[in-house]
């Protein structure tokens, strides 16, 4: 509860700092961070809690996306009624994959939620007089308005998404400390035990797979409003389903601030080598690559470990010399 | 004679064809601690297995107060009162001792506030007081195995099946649990105990079960069961019995 609050404080900080920021592409790093924060804490639910690794959590960004954004352009839908419904489904087919693939565990389940974000994109490419195809759906802006998730200014969204990031990560932290929370702990100990405890794994397991594809769906709602283009590549792309994935392992499945700061991390990163060898085509991504690489093998708990172990190595000689001073 | 907590009849289980279970009839009385010995392969495993419902039996029957448990799960089973420890110790390790413990009392739909209070008493029952908020991660093997069987208790169970429980415990720890076992069973629970610590079985034990080769070959009070002639055969060959020594 003290690391939740801690978080929650953090966000505020950032939130009241970009008002002393002007320039829109720092702004816009930050907001698409956040969002990627957003979908790293939501997939940790599931998996960094339960250890059931999901490799398809895009399915419930695209899926809510298209739902809200089709149903807004083709029968005027208003886009906050239609962004409830966009997660309703997005629960919906979280229900419908679970009960289907829960039974499964380990590299199983990571295949069949690999496979389910494949068959996401074919079905987005096939309806393409729905979905646009190939070519996506661009949102046009008509004017600020909130009740429409239009804003004029990029901050207003980085605030939204501040906002849902802190709901978010109490979310989190709350469940953590619950009935379920409990259980979820003893499945990744072992599901042995855990049906020997008399726990309905079953049952849990496909109740957080739609917990957390509600939370990743209520970022992917506000998120496609701000990017203004629906692109089926990246939305129900493999490439975002696994970069959800490398967040919270980055930075410490383990802590609830561990996929935030495995997002800025892994954002930070990507900015510099796109900047630096984007002119080179893949250098970036190998720098990318490359850096996760080291992460995970200095510290397999990630970067949240990392920090904790520079702060007790810190901590130690400052306690040794404490001692020999009261010796003297 | 009271109707039993536990019947099986004609229970077999086959692998493939190795046949680790042939022919299972036991009954276990409401009120009783039975060892069940056997060497390596004898089927106390399968046993075990078959009881909390990891396998199916190929035939046969098994009832457990007066309920046939085919097709009912592990989970259910647990909250029906028929519990069961491993033989690895088997710690929640993201959650903190006294926790782990909780969750046996949060399945049968205790507040947390209950539950705590609860897995309290009984860490406090088996020598774990001080390391209640510990996680698990820090505490040795015979800690680790006193958890588990705390995490099991907390389900009010009828019947608990420990498998090996007491190997690897120090001699501190056997005897709390060995006290808690007969103070329970004075309760009216039912233990069924695999374990190859002859001298924990014989003090425990108010009746003996032998498997071997898939079959229990005696049932009977510890002293009558250990001179079986099947059980020391089966224990030291058959030429133990041709040859005094």
């Amino acid at each position: 509860m003290r690391s939740c609050a801690a978080i929650c404080a953090m966000l505020a900080v950032v939130a009241a700092a970009s008002f002393l920021i002007q320039d829109s592409y720092i702004l816009g790093v930050m907001t698409v961070t956040t969002f990627l924060a957003i979908w790293g804490q939501s997939w940790n639910l599931l998996s960094g809690l339960s250890g059931n690794v999901s490799l398809g959590h895009s399915v419930f960004i695209a899926m809510p996306a298209y739902v809200t954004v089709v149903l807004f352009q083709t029968w005027h839908v208003p886009v906050l009624a239609g962004a409830l419904l966009g997660i309703a489904a997005a629960v919906a087919l979280a229900a419908f994959i679970g009960a289907a693939t829960l039974r499964l565990s380990g590299p199983y389940f990571a295949l069949a939620t690999l496979s389910a974000s494949a068959v996401m994109l074919s079905l987005i490419l096939h309806f393409s007089d729905i979905t646009g195809g190939p070519n996506g759906i661009p949102i046009a802006f008509t004017e600020a308005d909130w009740t429409n998730l239009e804003f004029d200014h990029t901050r207003s969204y980085l605030l939204v998404g501040l906002g849902l990031l802190c709901v978010v990560t109490i979310f989190v932290a709350g469940f953590r400390r619950s009935r379920l929370g409990f259980y979820v702990a003893v499945i990744k100990s072992s599901e042995a035990v855990a049906r020997a405890a008399g726990i309905r794994i079953a049952l849990v397991k496909v109740v957080i797979y739609c917990m957390s594809a509600a939370l990743t769906a209520a970022g992917a709602v506000v998120y496609v409003f701000y990017l203004r283009f629906l692109d089926p590549g990246f939305l129900a792309g493999l490439t975002l389903s696994v970069e959800i994935a490398l967040f919270a392992v980055v930075g410490g499945t383990g802590f609830l601030a561990g996929p935030i700061l495995g997002a800025a991390f892994y954002e930070l990163i990507d900015v510099v080598a796109n900047a630096r060898f984007g002119d080179v085509g893949g250098w970036d991504v190998m720098v990318l690559g490359f850096s996760v690489v080291v992460i995970v093998m200095t510290e397999p708990r990630g970067l949240c470990e990392l920090a904790l172990r520079l702060v007790r190595a810190g901590g130690a000689p400052a306690r040794m010399r404490s001692v020999q001073r009261e010796a003297k | 004679m009271p109707e039993p907590l536990l019947a099986l009849r004609g229970v077999c289980k086959s692998f493939g064809a190795v046949r680790s279970l042939v022919d299972v009839d036991l009954v276990i009385a409401p009120s009783s601690v039975v060892g069940l010995i056997g060497p390596n392969g004898a089927g106390k495993s399968t046993l075990i297995n078959i009881l909390t419902g990891v396998y199916q039996p190929d035939s046969g029957s098994v009832i457990f107060g007066g309920k046939d448990l085919v097709g009912v799960s592990t989970a259910q089973r647990a909250r029906l009162g028929l519990v069961r420890t491993f033989q690895r110790p088997s710690p929640i390790v993201d959650l903190s001792a006294i926790e782990g413990v909780m969750v046996g009392g949060l399945v049968r739909g205790l507040s947390r506030t209950d539950a705590r209070a609860e897995a309290q008493a009984h860490l406090a029952r088996l020598g774990l007081r001080a390391e209640a908020e510990r996680s698990p991660r820090t505490l040795p093997t015979g800690r680790l195995k006193l958890l588990d069987f705390a995490r099991v208790l907390m389900l009010r169970p009828k019947l608990v099946l420990l498998d090996e429980l007491m190997s690897g415990l120090s001699g501190g720890e056997l005897e709390i649990v060995l006290d808690t076992i007969d103070a329970l069973a004075a309760e009216g629970i039912v233990f069924l105990v695999v374990e190859h610590l002859m001298e924990v079985i014989q003090r425990l034990s108010r009746s003996l079960v032998v498997m071997d080769a898939g079959s229990v070959i005696a049932h009977g009070p510890p002293e009558q069961v250990v001179r079986d002639r099947r059980v020391v055969e089966a224990y030291l060959g058959s030429d133990a019995l041709a040859t005094p020594c």
